[in-house]
């Protein structure tokens, strides 16, 4: 009868482990990552400390600071703008889509909210459905109490409410671990899975730090597909429903390599630009001057058509790309 | 969406590009406006004279993240006095071709 217990509780262990490494999915190494290790964040504050990368300050506070002056810093909030889209996108995209699923906030699963995040959080993909919730609740409620105190700057309550949200949304954005631990490796089946001890880089190593005790070199993080990854392609096909944002990443491979170019994104947007960590583009007067090649030239004709004269100023406005990819772009 | 031939502002609201109306890397693009100085009817015979002899153009190259002037960036401008007779005033450059 004892024996009988024993083979019980080691079959239902088996099982359990089974379970858990299919929720987990395919891949040596899986379940070592962040998320793998910690498990799912069931909040947007446990969204916020899975990637908190505040340890990184006191030993790389020049690149922290150039990142904080980014648009990587601020992926959902942007200057509010960014984060009133995302409700439009929410309202007017997967809310209002007859076979989505989503009648109010409470349907929204993570998938729904990945025409968005895949890019602008795509450490979403390691919260449960629940953070999908309250993040459509944190930007409703914040840009409702944004409306309220722009139209009475007194309404301390809603300045307080707006605030608090705001704090939260610019809390989730694309920081040092989300690219030099979560998204440093695109091939997890040839070059590993990233793992939760470790930060990706240019080196191999030990890392001072308690958590990140570890360096490992990324095979990506100097290649335009690293940047590629959210910068991308176009439409995204793997969706559901799909969207497309940005296809600069197309551009890049399409029109630019094709055509003979050989830098990298972050060779432009990093280096010669002298940007490190803020990589700035359209708003950044450097890469402004980067970007195209203008050149304007005029001259006078008097045209006289039979009896009428018809004296005109003829301007011609010449410009080349020299960026590497189509210009708007992101 | 790629399922016709409408196409949004929004990533919700296209899959595809119906048209691209950007600068692509490395072609050279060119722009050319033709602008008529005003003339009127003098004398008896009617005849046709530009009495404006010049005319101050500017060229701007602006880039509109939403489309609109909405947190637009002035990137480039070219000014200069377009004279009809051989001899114009000095040209100015704010920023655009080297002095």
């Amino acid at each position: 009868m004892k024996q009988f217990k024993v083979i019980g509780v080691a079959a239902l262990a088996l099982l359990l482990s089974a379970t858990m490494a299919f929720a987990i999915g395919a891949g040596v190494g899986r379940d070592g990552t962040i998320v793998g290790t910690k498990g799912k964040a069931k909040t947007v504050q446990e969204l916020i400390d899975m990637y908190d990368s505040t340890g990184c300050i006191d030993c790389h506070e020049d690149a922290h600071d150039d990142w904080a002056a980014s648009p990587h810093a601020r992926s959902i909030y942007g200057t509010g703008r960014a984060a009133a889209t995302m409700i439009t996108a929410m309202k007017n995209g997967f809310m209002s889509w007859e076979y989505s699923g989503v009648k109010s906030t409470k349907d929204i699963k993570v998938e729904h909210w990945m025409g968005c995040m895949k890019c602008h959080l795509p450490q979403l993909a390691d919260a449960t459905d629940e953070v999908a919730v309250e993040l459509a609740d944190t930007l409703n409620e914040w840009y409702a109490n944004a409306k309220k105190a722009l139209k009475n700057p007194d309404d301390k309550k809603a300045i307080a409410i707006r605030d608090k949200h705001q704090k939260t949304l610019t809390s989730l954005n694309i920081n040092c671990l989300v690219c030099h631990n979560r998204m440093a490796i695109t091939h997890k089946w040839t070059d590993g899975y990233p793992q939760h001890d470790t930060v990706y880089g240019f080196n191999d190593g030990e890392h001072e730090d308690e958590t990140f005790t570890k360096m490992k070199r990324s095979l990506i993080m100097d290649e335009s597909i690293f940047c590629g990854q959210c910068h991308g392609m176009g439409p995204n096909l793997e969706l559901e429903n799909p969207t497309q944002c940005a296809t600069a990443y197309g551009s890049y491979m399409w029109a630019y390599r094709a055509e003979g170019g050989q830098e990298s994104c972050q060779e432009c947007h990093m280096e010669k630009s002298g940007l490190g960590h803020k990589i700035l583009s359209y708003s950044d007067e450097t890469m402004q001057k980067m970007a195209i090649d203008f050149k304007v030239e005029s001259y006078v004709s008097q045209w006289l058509d039979g009896s009428t004269l018809k004296p005109k100023a003829v301007v011609k406005v010449k410009m080349v790309n020299r960026s590497g990819h189509s210009i708007p772009d992101g | 969406m790629a399922r016709g031939n409408n196409m949004g502002r929004g990533p919700y609201e296209k899959s595809s590009i119906v048209e691209d109306t950007g600068l692509a890397p490395g072609k050279e693009v060119e722009e050319r406006f033709d602008i008529f100085y005003p003339v009127t009817e003098k004398g008896a015979d009617g005849k046709q004279v530009a009495e404006e002899r010049e005319m101050d153009v500017t060229v701007e190259l602006w880039y509109k993240p939403f489309g609109t002037m909405d947190g637009a960036v002035l990137w480039n401008e070219w000014e200069e006095t377009i004279s009809l007779d051989k001899k114009s005033k000095p040209t100015t450059y704010r920023s655009g071709n080297p002095k």
